[in-house]
């Protein structure tokens, strides 16, 4: 029997081939979509499970209140002290550790620098994380102030085959000391599915050694992510209910009013935490749901495909059906049957998807952004099956009852009662096919609008023809030196030095006053600063709104001279910027003048308000060198290019020298939208071609059927384009109720997305309507080659076919 | 066997009454050969086909072995065909995508034979009408009258109780179609019931009872030997 119907289902598919294509075609698309969404999802899933008490470990974060009780900021990470009082005060608390982020560390072995992304840790810092030694001791290993763990890959990058413990490496820290760092133990690479990642571990005993016990008690010092492991058995709600307290003893009786800590559990950092500070930028959950959303989407419009395929060709299997029942087939049998059919489509797709899928795989890695691990694929054998089945199901089941209701009959009769139903629900699943890739496609336009939007509005200074080039502290000390030289350049428009740069987020800041009605006043907002050197006005193109910029010349503008910009001057409550000009101020431990009032520009990214902040002068205090070239210099970059480099390595000879544009680093604030923006063409694409599939495939059915018809149609007098018209109409018309459907739902949604951004664009009418005439113009395209041929065809031969 | 009461049939086509069969009483016996004559659209096959539970009646009532098959439902019909009933179609109706074996075999295989018998079966049945060599070709590769010959065999592999044939010889040459008649001849003799369709007067001498129908109506009835 199997045997019988196997032979049927296959004799099908090969004598109507262009629809068991189309039907292949779009069921393989689906589930391949589908199955790549699972290992995505699998993947963003897995995030710090590979600590084997990932459920006991929080990480510690910290809230800051404006004075009317709102955040001001949320960071990530905090201050030195916490993680020591935490072990102490509670005694829940089994384990506490601090890792800091180190930057890129130059290690110097047998006169060869080596980069690596250090973190600095404390010893004890193995108890907490899983991270297996090759070689070393985890309980000793940072115990040791200069000891220094690497990664295996990092170990073999600097030592080859050389036995690397107890090997030294040279950590240049200032232009007169450098440290000697002693290699105390090997790990495994952390997983990719870490929500941090490094090649070489400090020990936080050293970097308390170098920075000093003042440091390590500042509670200001926001730069520690902060873990805490808890005792087995124990509750994290008795930790938070105790913050309060904690915060109290600590830091006095309003504490709470303007901070509080939370915990927040690790297995959630990568893709719940979207703080202020991160070690890296996270994944999102939201975007997890979308994305499972819209594979399974994709995959029920190929089902929806094959139910609109299946009972449109009924008719064909309408002589099958009849005489087997005739011949003593029951409506079980015929409903097994058709249902076989659909599991051999199913299966035969599925292999198809994991082809698609195994070749793609470098392609996909690359355009989604994550890594297909092999624990990953392995795991998902068995739902890839079950999808499958799944799919025979959900796609097989109406066609196989519908078509064994047939009463045997049928063959005798012309087919027509039951044919209106049916084209009514065949019509909704079109509709809703089209209204889907409509959406799609609008969410598509509104996403690279917002974008470009983005990246071309204008910020209020000129982010062109910068170049950022990370300083060290040998480059610190001969700043001067190298400035001056570049000068000497023509093609070079300016050079200046800051500890940030725009783009990089307002990270830092200090408790600030000013007098204000005469009286002497705390600020009751968060007023963040950055650290710059002269010129930095001038090269970044900051317009002044008021007073003057910083000058070489004043002794008195290091250290002692202020420049805000127009937001915090309005948020203090000054009238005009004129207004705050000569005004004494106090930040942190300085005390000076506002001597400037810069416009308002896009700092950070437009999904933030501009927020306030300002700018002093710290000469010796900064990280990152910005060179303005002359407008002329386009033809002539890589002249100056290498000109740039080779003055950089008359400074240091041993650095490898490396430059971004400021330009990318805006354009990478918006890296998330541009992944969805990707992720929605493909999707939107692949929508459309499977909606346009089973179109096609209904129009060329019908009009196959129809054949005859405009045959006589023609005989009587018909022109092709009418005929083009009749039989196009009413999928124009299911098209033009798509778009009725579609509309609303699209604007919800952008709506809801472009809230993301603090500065968004409105959404404009032609986004819909382009989208609209796009998915209507496939849509005819798709169909025309059938319809024009049946349109053109010789009446004759019309007549003759049937 | 077969009761026939008062049955009519009729299509109703949004205000319009069509009727096909009026007023049928009808008794056939098991061991009756019957055969149904009439002019062309007289209602000849739809009878057949209600008597073979392919059509649903208007009205009136039909026993099938005493089964009020009025009030069956589809299990219990799809029983009567696996078991009793072997259909001949006017328009043959092979199924195009199985070969002459497969579709010998497809009416076993829902009576659930097992293998070894079902091919001596269809063996049997490609000898006695003659078309071993054609078993693996598909329907649209045989003639008119092939295609007959293979629904007949069709409707016989089941030795069924009944035999319901609508102009089973209609597009075979007088020889070939006067050999199948013989066939239904001994397959009436060794008991089976045959009920068959036929416009040619010599083929209806066949039968022990020929009904005549006109207009929906039984006109009259002969009865032989
Ligand atoms: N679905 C239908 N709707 C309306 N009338 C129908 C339908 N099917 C059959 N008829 C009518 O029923 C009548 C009887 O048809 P039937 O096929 O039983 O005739 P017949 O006696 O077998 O004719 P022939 O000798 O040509 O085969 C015909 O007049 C036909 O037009
Ligand atoms: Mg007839």
């Amino acid at each position: 029997m199997i045997k019988n119907y196997f032979k049927i289902a296959v004799r099908n598919l090969l004598k109507y081939k262009s629809y068991a294509i189309i039907n292949l075609l779009g069921l393989s698309i689906g589930m391949a979509s589908v199955i790549l969404i699972m290992l995505y999802v699998n993947f963003e899933t897995s995030f710090d499970i590979y600590n084997k008490n990932a459920d006991r470990i929080y990480r510690v974060t910290r809230e800051w209140f404006n004075s009317d009780g709102s955040t001001s900021i949320y960071f990530g990470f905090v201050a030195p002290p916490i993680a020591p009082l935490f072990k102490n005060d509670f005694e829940q608390v089994e384990q506490a550790v601090r890792i800091a982020q180190a930057g890129i560390a130059n290690l110097k072995y047998q006169d060869k620098i080596y980069q690596a992304e250090m973190l600095s840790a404390d010893p004890e810092v193995f108890d907490v994380f899983t991270f297996p030694f090759i070689q070393g001791d985890p309980a000793s290993a940072l115990q040791i102030p200069n000891g220094l763990v690497l990664t295996q890959s990092t170990a073999q990058k600097i030592f080859g085959n050389k036995n690397p413990l107890h090997q030294i490496l040279i950590l240049p820290v200032t232009k007169d000391i450098q440290i000697d760092l002693i290699v105390t133990g090997i790990i495994n690479d952390p997983p990719v599915n870490s929500h941090f990642h490094f090649e070489a571990l400090n020990s936080m005993v050293g970097l308390r050694q170098f920075y000093g016990e003042e440091e390590f008690s500042n509670w200001g010092s926001n730069n520690y992510a902060t873990y805490i492991l808890l005792k087995e058995g124990a509750n994290v709600e008795n930790i938070n209910r105790a913050i309060p307290q904690f915060l109290i003893k600590h830091l006095g009786d309003n504490a709470n009013e303007w901070n509080t800590l939370h915990l927040q559990p690790l297995k959630n950092i990568h893709l719940h935490s979207h703080l202020d500070a991160e070690f890296e930028p996270n994944g999102n959950i939201i975007y997890v749901y979308i994305l499972s959303i819209i594979a399974v989407i994709i995959l029920m419009l190929a089902c929806v495909n094959f139910i609109n395929l299946a009972t449109a060709r009924s008719t064909t299997r309408v002589k099958e059906i009849g005489i087997k029942k005739v011949v003593g087939a029951n409506r079980r049998q015929i409903i097994v049957q058709f249902l076989g059919e659909t599991f051999i489509l199913s299966i035969m797709s599925l292999l198809i998807a994991i082809g698609i899928l195994v070749i793609l795989r470098p392609v996909i890695q690359n355009f989604f952004g994550f890594t297909i691990l092999e624990n990953n694929v392995t795991g998902l054998i068995l739902p890839v099956i079950s999808l499958s089945v799944i799919v025979g199901l959900f796609a097989g089941s109406y066609p196989a009852f519908y078509m064994a209701q047939f009463p045997p009959l049928l063959i005798l009769r012309a087919f027509q009662q039951s044919r209106t139903l049916k084209s009514s629900l065949r019509k909704a699943l079109v509709i809703s096919q089209f209204s889907i890739s409509i959406i799609l496609m609008i969410c598509l336009g509104v996403v690279f609008e917002q974008l470009n939007y983005c990246k071309n509005k204008d910020l209020g200074f000129d982010k062109e023809q910068l170049l950022n080039l990370p300083a060290n502290r040998e480059m610190i000390d001969n700043y001067e030196a190298f400035k001056a030289r570049l000068m000497q350049n023509p093609n070079i428009a300016g050079v200046t030095a800051s500890k940030r740069v725009p783009s990089a987020g307002l990270a830092d800041n200090s408790e600030a006053t000013v007098y204000f009605d005469k009286k002497e006043m705390t600020l009751g907002f968060r007023l963040a600063n950055v650290r710059v050197n002269y010129d930095f006005l001038q090269v970044y193109g900051i317009k002044l709104a008021a007073g003057r910029d910083f000058d070489q010349t004043y002794a008195t503008d290091n250290g002692y001279a202020f420049i805000l910009n127009e937001t915090a001057v309005q948020k203090i409550g000054w009238k005009s910027p004129s207004e705050a000009l000569d005004q004494p101020m106090t930040y942190g431990g300085l005390r000076g003048q506002i001597i400037g009032v810069i416009k308002d520009f896009h700092y950070e990214s437009f999904h933030k308000s501009i927020a306030p902040f300002m700018l002093f002068i710290a000469p010796d205090d900064f990280n990152t060198i910005t060179i303005k070239l002359a407008p002329q210099t386009h033809n002539t970059f890589q002249e100056t290019a290498a000109f740039l480099k080779s003055i950089w390595q008359e400074y240091l000879p041993n650095d490898t020298f490396h430059y971004t544009f400021l330009n990318d680093r805006y354009n990478r604030l918006y890296n998330t939208e541009q992944k969805q923006g990707n992720l929605l063409t493909l999707f939107s694409l692949l929508a459309i071609f499977i909606s346009c599939l089973g179109l096609l495939g209904l129009v060329s059915f019908f009009t196959q059927r129809k054949t005859k018809e405009i045959g006589i149609r023609k005989a009587l007098g018909a022109s092709i384009p009418g005929i083009i018209l009749y039989l196009t109409s009413s999928y124009i018309k299911w098209i033009v109720m798509a778009n009725i459907i579609a509309f609303p739902v699209a604007w919800y949604a952008m709506n809801k997305w472009l809230q993301n951004f603090a500065y968004h664009v409105n959404m404009k009418m032609w986004v819909y309507l382009v989208a609209a005439a796009t998915v209507l113009l496939i849509a005819m395209l798709s169909v025309s080659w059938q319809v024009i041929r049946a349109a053109t065809a010789n009446p004759v031969e019309a007549l003759r076919y049937e | 066997m077969i009761k026939l009461v008062d049955v009519e049939k009729y299509y109703a086509n949004k205000f319009i009454k069509t009727w096909v069969l009026r007023n049928i009483n009808l008794t056939i016996h098991e061991g009756d050969f019957v055969s149904i004559m009439g002019p062309s659209g007289a209602g000849k096959s739809t009878l057949l086909h209600i008597i073979g539970m392919l059509d649903d009646m208007s009205g009136g009532e039909y026993y099938f072995m005493d089964e009020p098959v009025h009030k069956l439902n589809e299990k219990k019909r799809t029983a009567f065909h696996q078991q009793y009933i072997g259909f001949v179609f006017q328009a043959y109706h092979l199924i195009d995508e199985l070969t002459v074996y497969e579709n010998l075999e497809t009416p076993l295989l829902y009576k659930k034979v097992k293998t070894a018998e079902r091919k001596s079966m269809i063996a049997d049945m490609l000898d006695r009408f003659n078309i071993v060599a054609k078993k693996d070709l598909f329907p649209n590769q045989l003639s008119g009258g092939q295609q007959q010959l293979v629904a007949v065999a069709r409707a016989l592999i089941i030795n069924p109780k009944i035999i319901l044939a609508d102009e089973p010889t209609g597009n075979l040459n007088s020889k070939q179609g006067l050999e199948i008649m013989e066939m239904l001849k001994q397959l009436n003799k060794e008991g089976t019931t045959i009920i068959q369709v036929t416009h040619d007067e010599n083929k209806a001498a066949f039968g022990n009872r020929i009904i005549h129908l006109a207009d929906g109506y039984v006109e009259k009835e002969e009865q032989h030997g």
